[in-house]
């Protein structure tokens, strides 16, 4: 009940609503920017539902058939075509030691960092050679090159919709927790014996309220999303699909995964970071007892967290592992659980959230004993 | 006056310093790293390197007689190159010891591949791996000739918007001095990058200082105090004087921060050139970079004084910091992702409107003050609760 009532009070509070529609107004107006990719979805689904998951030979026949006995100009399936015959090759074709060399000559490593990089790539081309066995590479997916569609997705809608759920989650978590204090009545709370178990609900709260927002920013941003651009019969390909080539390399996962696991993994990891921002938040609010200083140090550490990696020393290994932070996760969902960049070792998400989290549990305990120690 | 000290000194502790100096030091670090990239690999150096060649040897404006002289240089830089070009036995054999010929061969297909692919391969060697100047110069120097003798021939550019003032500016133009292009534009844009960050940290300043100016005695619940006196009443005008000199003291020190920092760079000798003069340099003025400099320096000053003024109303309006934030938090981004484009960066670009800028300076300005007298009358008679 306690908890109801904590919850409530951020909730009452008009700017949380105020900011939850300019969000969606905002996250709306960027969705559609990419509107001119919307029919070529529904072609690629089309092909997913005539001819099956995978593009190999079979498939390929059927629809160069089917394509040969129409007159009609069909010219996106044509392309699809064409894409489909060269794809197998394309993908074996690439040389992993030299996309290593790439990656070390763009980052501009050397020494321990570049052979790490090169002794990454090891296990990248033995994940490489058994999704060509699984044929992984060869499900049909939205051509990535022109459009984008993956990074748009994954990288530009996810690191708006979190930026401004991360927001909102430090906003409310130190509103709830600092609330007593300043409306001076927190003395009043604390002469009391349920009162002095306020703090533990509050946590709890926050955590609820986090996750609330998180879920209705989410559902309602990735729901105008999915209905805008149609991927129903894509949920059961793979990400790492060699039609959804974006950038110079293609995508290898390190272990296969399909797109409708990749989005509901994806949104999971992401819950996981909120509610660790929001205890962070928590914590930082108990000790420092200020909703302004809190959101200027939450803020000063997001930045650092962000500019870490570019601060690090290029020939040293520790580049690699300035990226385990929530803010370089929360930013890097587009290759989530996938190899590439910086990110070459494998269960990166799970460690981030399993370091993180363990750091959160002693900051929580410590600040409690902290806050114990203190008078009123 | 001594009201207007007291409170700058609530307003600025030493605790507030300290998170802004740790602030500004983590925010500086992009701004560092955008002072470095200066001038950006190749092309860029021996542009810039050519620019000091051409002021110091004819001044900020070149007119027709240096102009043929710069010609000349180019032709001699040629000679040098097919000198260099001439130790190749494979381009002696094929006649291609000329710039020209050696640069534009391959890619056609009645061509020589094998020849194609060993220019191609004397290329990749004189230009990355023995990068040698003067190949780089001559590429560039031609870049610059072009650039000159297009404007010369009238060929002036012409933004997609019309207006009235847009003919009489294109007038202006042809008439002005240094109206022919030949600076390369590297440092110009590089310092529209570097004010439009200078921008975004002057206003993150300013919002951060004000927000707690009347938010904290309205927590600490001491306006009951206040407003039961005389003085009291009037201490909204001397806490907004307290907050603008500390917003003012503060957007000083980062300007000259990063004017300091800005020194590194050595474009301090670019700024008596007419910025018309610059390749693309397109603005509604006939100005020099150092008075663009100064205006857009002085643009800066402005928004973070107005945004400080806008956020220290709404530190009085509103009724917690949460909302504080959360009211500060859209009108920043919008100004960083939207604002500062047309305020800052491109502050009289030609390719935006002559009117555009100024009536964004105008609104805030006039937003900011209505605001603000709006309140400032309501505080006679306001009610403490």
């Amino acid at each position: 009940m306690v908890i109801w009532y904590e919850y409530r009070k951020a909730l009452q509070s008009p700017i949380i609503w105020i900011l939850l529609v300019l969000f969606l107004c905002f996250n709306y107006w960027t969705i559609q920017s990419r509107i001119d990719a919307a029919p070529e979805l529904q072609a690629v689904n089309a092909l997913v539902r005539t001819y099956g998951q995978v593009a190999d030979e079979q498939a390929l026949t059927a629809l160069r058939k089917d394509l040969a006995d129409k007159d009609e100009l069909l010219s996106i399936h044509e392309y699809y075509l064409q894409a489909g015959e060269q794809l197998e090759e394309k993908f074996a074709s690439v040389n992993w030691e030299d996309v290593a060399e790439t990656n070390v000559s763009m980052m501009m490593l050397s020494g321990e960092a570049a052979a790490e990089m090169k002794k990454a790539y090891e296990k990248v081309e033995e994940r490489a050679s058994q999704m060509q066995q699984n044929k992984e590479q060869l499900h049909w997916y939205m051509d990535g090159a022109p459009a984008r569609m993956h990074s748009f997705l994954f990288s530009e809608v996810y690191g708006l919709l979190f930026t401004e759920t991360m927001l909102l989650v430090v906003l409310m978590t130190s509103f709830v927790t600092n609330y007593e204090r300043d409306n001076r009545s927190l003395l009043t709370v604390m002469a009391t014996k349920r009162g002095k178990k306020l703090m533990r609900d509050k946590l709890v709260a926050s955590l609820l309220l986090s996750a609330s927002a998180m879920l209705f920013l989410s559902a309602v941003t990735l729901g105008y999303y999915f209905i805008t651009y149609d991927y129903s019969a894509l949920m059961n390909s793979s990400v790492v699909s060699a039609f959804n080539w974006e950038w110079i390399f293609p995508l290898v996962s390190w272990s296969p995964i399909t797109l409708g696991q990749y989005l509901i993994y994806s949104l999971l990891a992401e819950l996981g970071l909120m509610l660790l921002i929001c205890g962070f938040t928590y914590a930082l609010t108990l000790v420092i007892r200020n909703v302004y200083i809190v959101f200027v140090v939450m803020g000063m550490l997001s930045l650092i967290g962000y500019l870490l990696p570019a601060l690090m020393s290029t020939s040293s290994v520790w580049l690699f592992y300035s990226i385990y932070t929530p803010i370089s996760m929360l930013y890097s969902m587009g290759s989530f659980m996938l190899a590439g960049g910086a990110r070459i070792y494998p269960h990166y998400e799970m460690t981030v959230l399993l370091i993180w989290g363990s750091l959160l549990t002693i900051t929580l305990v410590a600040a409690r004993q902290w806050v114990k120690r203190q008078q009123f | 006056m001594s009201l207007i000290w007291i409170e700058g000194k609530k307003l600025l502790n030493w605790r507030r310093l300290i998170l802004l100096a740790l602030l500004n030091l983590i925010l500086l670090f992009p701004l560092y790293e955008i002072m470095d990239l200066f001038p950006n690999g190749r092309p860029e150096t021996d542009g810039i390197r050519l620019a000091q060649e051409i002021k110091s040897k004819y001044g900020t404006i070149v007119d027709e007689e240096e102009f043929e002289d710069f010609k000349k240089s180019y032709e001699e830089r040629l000679a040098a190159v097919s000198t260099h070009l001439s130790t190749y036995e494979v381009l002696v054999e094929a006649g291609f010891t000329d710039y020209q010929s050696f640069m534009s061969y391959g890619g056609n297909k009645d061509e020589d591949i094998d020849l194609a692919n060993a220019i191609d391969e004397i290329r990749e060697q004189i230009f990355f791996k023995e990068r040698i100047n003067v190949f780089w110069e001559a590429q560039e120097q031609e870049r610059l000739i072009s650039a000159y003798e297009r404007t010369r021939n009238g060929y002036i550019y012409r933004p997609n918007h019309s207006s009235a003032d847009l003919a009489v500016r294109i007038q202006e133009q042809l008439q002005a001095e240094g109206k022919y292009e030949i600076y390369p534009e590297s440092f110009f844009n590089h310092f529209q990058q570097y004010i439009t960050y200078v921008a975004m940290m002057a206003i993150i300043n300013a919002i951060i200082v004000m927000l707690p100016l009347y938010m904290q005695d309205k927590q600490n619940r001491v306006e009951g105090i206040q407003y039961a006196s005389r003085r009291g009443r009037r201490l909204f005008g001397t806490k907004l004087a307290s907050g603008v000199l500390s917003v003012v003291f503060l957007t000083l020190l980062l300007v000259i921060g990063s004017l300091l920092l800005y020194s590194f760079t050595g474009n301090r000798q670019f700024f008596d050139i007419p910025i018309s003069s610059i390749i693309t340099g397109f603005t509604w003025y006939n100005i020099t970079f150092g008075q663009y400099f100064v205006l857009s320096y002085s643009g800066v000053i402005v928004l973070a004084l107005l945004f400080g003024i806008l956020t220290a109303c709404l530190s009085r309006l509103v009724g917690n910091y949460m909302t504080l934030i959360g009211l500060c938090i859209p009108i920043f981004f919008l100004q960083n992702s939207y604002g500062n484009r047309f305020m800052v960066e491109s502050i009289i670009d030609m390719r935006q409107h002559i009117w555009l800028s100024p009536i964004m300076y105008l609104s805030l300005l006039i937003g900011t003050l209505l605001l603000l007298v709006f309140i400032w009358r309501r505080e006679g008679k306001r009610n403490i609760t």
